[in-house]
């Protein structure tokens, strides 16, 4: 059994609230790596975007697996729309249209590829409104 | 019938509806050739200026994807295709164009959009974080998840609405 002192004691509590204060002091300067990931530990992200017709939108993440869809399938022009990924390691680059077409409506389109850049273009004749998701590949 | 008589009065007559006509000739074809360069295409099934067909053109191979329902831009047979994708891109941006007119349509689009969804209980706000001169926006949902299938369904009806005023 352990006998502790006054002085000891007050040693002891000493340490812990340094190490404590410590701790809140240091976690923060020093992040983890997929906390500076921007997200790519929270399993993804998804959002909504309403692009102009002849305009683009374009993400930037380190390798990240892209998927989009048009929401307003049946307005007009809609197959003019485009997802494009990009991986600027290998160079690589794949288009994929959008289209009125029911089971690409219901399955989506989306890249299993790792893509340091996605950009949804639409060419059509009137603004569309798109969803998007990306998934983390690490 | 007119006849031309010595002070030349009915021959000038002639001449200005001559000219009349000739001007007249003139503005119809420069309307109907406005019309067919800023038409844009979209309802039909025209490809004359899609993406694909402006990458061909500008020798890009493409190829159909394996469930043939998409198509690509193989980066094996493919080299430096950036410059091409952004001149099509470029090309079709400058048919439809991008002023004044446009950025209005596209904000009216947004409110419109946005009242839809406030119609259906749901509160967004878009947000203007693309690049200068995109008419671009995200949408911010407020008290329901961005993932909710309600939004989803409300987006595509709202948007086609919007499209359609």
């Amino acid at each position: 059994m352990m006998f502790m002192t006054k002085k000891l004691a007050a040693q002891v509590a000493s340490v812990a609230v340094g190490a404590s204060l410590a701790s809140v002091l240091i976690v923060p300067a020093f992040p983890t790596v997929a906390s500076a990931e921007a997200g790519c530990n929270d399993g993804g992200d998804v959002g909504y975007r309403s692009i102009g017709r002849g305009n683009t939108w374009t993400d930037y993440h380190d390798s990240w697996r892209y998927y989009a869809k048009i929401t307003d399938s049946g307005s007009p022009s809609t197959k003019f729309s485009y997802l494009s990924v990009a991986d600027s390691d290998s160079n690589s680059l794949y288009f994929q249209y959008f289209s009125d077409d029911a089971g690409m409506y219901n399955n989506g389109n989306h890249f299993d590829r790792v893509a340091d850049r996605a950009k949804i273009g639409n060419q059509g004749s009137s603004t569309h409104t798109y969803i998007w998701k990306r998934s983390c590949t690490k | 019938m007119i006849r031309a008589t010595s002070d030349g009065r009915p021959l000038m007559a002639i001449k200005v509806l001559i000219g009349v006509a000739v001007v007249g000739i003139l503005a119809l074809g420069s309307s109907v050739a406005a019309t067919a360069l800023l038409q844009p295409e979209g309802s039909d099934d025209s490809t004359t200026s899609s993406m694909r067909q402006c990458l061909e053109d500008l020798g890009v191979k493409t190829e159909d994807s394996k469930d043939g329902q998409s198509w690509g831009v193989p980066s094996a047979a493919n080299e430096n295709v950036e410059p091409q994708i952004a001149r099509c891109e470029a090309e079709y941006r400058a048919m439809v164009g991008q002023n004044d007119a446009e950025k209005a349509n596209f904000d009216k689009y947004t409110r419109d959009l946005q009242a839809c969804l406030s119609e259906r209980d749901i509160a967004a706000d878009p947000v203007w974080d693309g690049p200068e001169g995109e008419l671009s926006v995200g949408w911010k949902f407020h008290g329901i998840s961005v993932e909710d299938k309600r939004v989803e369904v409300a987006m595509g009806e709202c948007s086609r609405e919007a499209s359609s005023h």
